[in-house]
């Protein structure tokens, strides 16, 4: 493969950071963005409150306890995701091969963009500059022949930071680098590695293949490469990412629940944003998946592949319901997820049935309503007291296509 | 202290460059100037669409919400600088 450019472009702190350039009073104070539930989670925090021991994940008490000082802001989705879809318009601006990676993260491949805009350094302080001057925002920008690397640059000098690794540099800069550096290495793996004497990138990629495909399987070549810096996989823009696996959604109670009326309710709105989704994409599922999460946070999932792929939120509610009637449930519960797998597209087969035909006509007159003035605008009487949480932006969530949530 | 409000205001703005700038609006019958635009974003609830201003006088914070399709502005917001 000839030599890519690759940049990797991370907001700091992006919640945290919006919420002080929207609020002036927050600018340099230790901040932390939680959600609006009543157990809710430090989600993001603000470079002040990380030099306080405040991290992403911890309770609010947590922080509080490590900070006294903080202050805490209840989290804006529709901002951020407005944000993220305005900042890859500005990305575009330099190529066109932007790979949204999350809601604060995006990989551009800029190798067809030097000649026309110069170095990839000035394309990087170009962004940042943009960033700065729309937003008020910071960005870490890092710059390498792949994405691997180029992930691994953008965390070098944050916050604000820009970092090139240039291709010969490549294995003085793995030398001495730990292998839970790499994304991809996780704990486990990275314990794993240790158990077997390989604690650095260099260590890894002089590891031998067969040992590594013996221990990690397909996924010993990927880590072998990976030890090497080496990474082929392309950044793949919004409109080729391929289409959904599966559509699902899960909610995260304000109390554990025991009733199980409730939680059929919540099983209903959890089936109707799913149907309301595949439906909006044209897809339907073959298989209906259940995940139950406990109070204590043990969780389990079960599923069930119906006879014909479904899109209507009853069949799915219907088949959700089924596989939580046939559970016993041990606790209370704290989370429920509903997801359809098995995806195809919908091919737009009118019911031969009178009773099918009413109830497409039904919900098809429903999502209007709803896609003119919002979901839940008209829904079933039975979730009139629906949860109203927002939710958390799943690392899934893209600006465009199938992986659109609006906030 | 954040103070929802969700009240119809009467807004003076600028429209520039595809853009748009509240410059004051009025209040309680008070005319309050907008000295700082601190962040904007946009969000769509079915197919309408809503433009969100955070917006200073250099005292407190407010959010004014423009609705296009309607010419229609609301004050949803106001966080006073009482501690």
């Amino acid at each position: 493969m000839n030599e890519r450019t690759i940049m990797h472009l991370d907001m700091d702190a992006y919640f945290a950071a919006v919420e002080q350039q929207s609020n002036p009073k927050l600018r340099g104070k230790p901040v932390a963005v939680i959600g609006s539930g009543a157990r809710t989670i430090v989600t993001t925090s603000s470079y002040e409150a990380r030099a306080w021991g405040v991290k992403t994940g911890m309770t609010v008490y947590e922080a509080r306890r490590r900070c006294p000082e903080i202050i805490f802001v209840e989290g804006n989705n529709a901002k951020y995701t407005d944000t993220c879809a305005e900042l890859v318009s500005v990305y575009r601006c330099f190529t066109p091969l932007v790979e949204v990676y999350s809601v604060d993260e995006a990989f551009l491949d800029l190798t067809g963009s030097l000649q026309l805009f110069g170095s990839a350094a000035s394309i990087a302080r170009r962004i940042k500059e943009r960033v700065r001057k729309q937003f008020g925002l910071t960005c870490s920008a890092g710059i390498a022949p792949n994405r691997l690397l180029a992930k691994l640059a953008s965390d070098l000098h944050k916050p604000d930071g820009l970092a090139e690794i240039a291709p010969q540099a490549v294995p003085g800069f793995l030398e001495n680098l730990s292998v839970s550096k790499l994304c991809g290495i996780g704990k486990k793996v990275a314990l794993k590695l240790a158990c077997l004497g390989i604690r650095t990138c260099v260590e890894l990629g002089r590891a031998d293949p067969t040992l590594l495909r013996h221990h990690f399987g397909i996924i010993g070549e990927v880590l072998h490469r990976m030890g090497r810096g080496e990474d082929e996989s392309p950044v793949v823009p919004l409109e080729s990412a391929p289409e959904a696996k599966s559509v699902g959604h899960s909610m995260t109670f304000s109390t554990d629940i025991y009733q199980r009326d409730l939680l059929d309710a919540y099983l209903l709105q959890l089936s109707e944003m799913v149907g309301r989704r595949l439906r909006r994409e044209g897809f339907r599922g073959r298989t209906v998946s259940l995940t139950v999460r406990y109070a204590d946070f043990t969780s389990f999932g079960r599923q069930h592949s119906l006879g014909e792929p479904v899109r209507e939120t009853l069949d799915i509610y219907c088949a959700a319901q089924g596989i939580l009637s046939s559970i016993r449930l041990q606790q209370a519960v704290r989370l429920l997820g509903v997801s359809l797998s098995g995806l195809s597209k919908d091919t737009g087969q009118i019911p031969l049935f009178p009773e099918q035909q009413r109830a497409q006509a039904v919900t098809r007159a429903m999502d209007e309503v709803n896609n003119r003035f919002g979901d839940f605008a008209v829904t079933w009487g039975s979730l009139l007291k629906r949860c109203n949480h927002a939710g958390v932006i799943s690392p899934a969530w893209r600006p465009e296509g199938s992986h659109k949530i609006n906030f | 202290m954040v103070v929802y409000l969700n009240e119809p205001v009467q807004v003076g703005a600028v429209f520039r460059e595809a853009a748009v700038v509240p410059r004051w609006f009025f209040y309680h019958g008070r005319k309050i100037r907008v000295q700082e635009v601190t962040y904007c974003w946009k969000e769509n609830i079915g197919q309408t669409l809503f433009h969100h201003f955070s917006v200073s006088d250099g005292v407190n914070l407010y959010e004014l919400v423009f609705q296009p399709e309607r010419l229609h502005w609301k004050l949803e917001a106001i966080e006073d600088s009482a501690p």
